[in-house]
């Protein structure tokens, strides 16, 4: 009886080299993808802080340039990114440090930024943002954030409903009145998130 | 500058001020709203910080025309509000900004430790 014995080792080889490639193809798309959802490319989640940081440059005045906060934030003023938001008139810059994250925000006219500085943590989750209001009976109400990268809309509420404004180089700006009680996003999960505002009139 | 009302320590030097020093803020006080602290009187202040860098809280910073910090907000300083360690006010000089520099407890609790800061002229 003859018998013949093939010598397979050469296809197994083959095939299981293609099932390897095939599987890294697979899981580095997937990987990919998961990123660009989560926005976690970029530090701390937010794409404008991959840059060179811009600094607040001639805005380097009250709070942001005292060496008390500069201690306590961990944060320069040439440390901080701009946000191209100059369409409104007002001018933003987000610095984050491994002590706070801080959102600089200036109105046309004034000559330094205004500062808010909350947890790296909380920034994060997109709870970083200032209400500010002007003088007089019934004052504009200014509401500023920043929001991590994924995040296309910001909704804020007040009485007379809410005002939606797209989120452009991870921030946001909405005009509305001293009746503004939240402001809300949805995630790129999905989920939606909302944070209280509180205004000072 | 002459000081009409403040809680805590409170002082200015060279144009800059710090005032309601390791206050506590209680959730409610003696203002309309939530607890506060003011300093002042000034006729050209800059900017103004309120601080609680033991802890992130929901506080507001800015010039108020009261006297214990109440009345209305005082442009173009205004009063800025916002949730975490401090909060300033955008900074104008050579404006008028006539009033109390105020910190404010917009919590639902009390909160040991804040601070004021500002700058006049």
């Amino acid at each position: 009886v003859r018998t013949f014995s093939i010598n397979h080792r050469p296809a197994v080889v083959l095939l299981g080299g293609l099932v390897a490639a095939v599987a890294a193809v697979v899981l580095t798309v997937a990987v990919l993808n998961a990123t660009r959802a989560e926005g976690s490319s970029a530090p701390h989640g937010f794409s404008l802080l991959g840059g060179e940081a811009t600094g607040l440059g001639s805005f380097a005045k009250g709070t942001s340039a005292s060496g008390a906060f500069i201690k306590q934030s961990g944060i320069a003023p040439e440390d901080v990114h701009r946000a191209a938001v100059s369409a409104t008139g007002w001018k933003m810059w987000l610095g984050v440090s491994d002590k706070a994250a801080c959102l600089y925000y200036a109105p046309p006219g004034a000559d330094g930024p205004g500062v808010v500085c909350a947890p790296v943590a909380d920034a994060a989750a997109g709870r970083l943002a200032v209400t500010v209001t002007g003088a007089g009976k019934n004052p504009s109400v200014t509401v500023l954030g920043v929001l991590p990268d994924g995040i296309q809309r910001v909704s804020v509420a007040a009485k007379a409903g809410r005002t939606v404004s797209d989120v452009a180089n991870n921030a946001f700006i909405v005009t509305t009145d001293a009746t503004a009680t939240d402001y809300a996003f949805v995630r790129p999960d999905g989920s939606r998130a909302e944070y209280a505002l509180r205004v000072e009139k | 500058l002459s000081e009409l009302r403040y809680a805590g320590s409170g002082g200015c030097s060279g144009g800059a001020c710090s005032f309601c020093t390791n206050v506590t803020l209680q959730s409610s006080g003696s203002g309309p709203y939530d607890d506060r602290c003011a300093y002042g009187y000034f006729y050209q202040a800059y900017h103004v910080t309120a601080s609680h860098w033991s802890g992130a809280v929901q506080m507001c910073a800015g010039m108020k025309s009261g006297s214990v910090g109440n009345g209305s907000n005082v442009g173009p300083v205004g009063v800025s509000c916002g949730f975490g360690y401090t909060v300033s006010t955008p900074s104008y000089l050579g404006t008028n900004t006539t009033g109390y520099m105020t910190i404010i407890n917009q919590d639902n609790a009390p909160h040991y430790n804040y601070s004021g800061g500002g700058e006049y002229n």
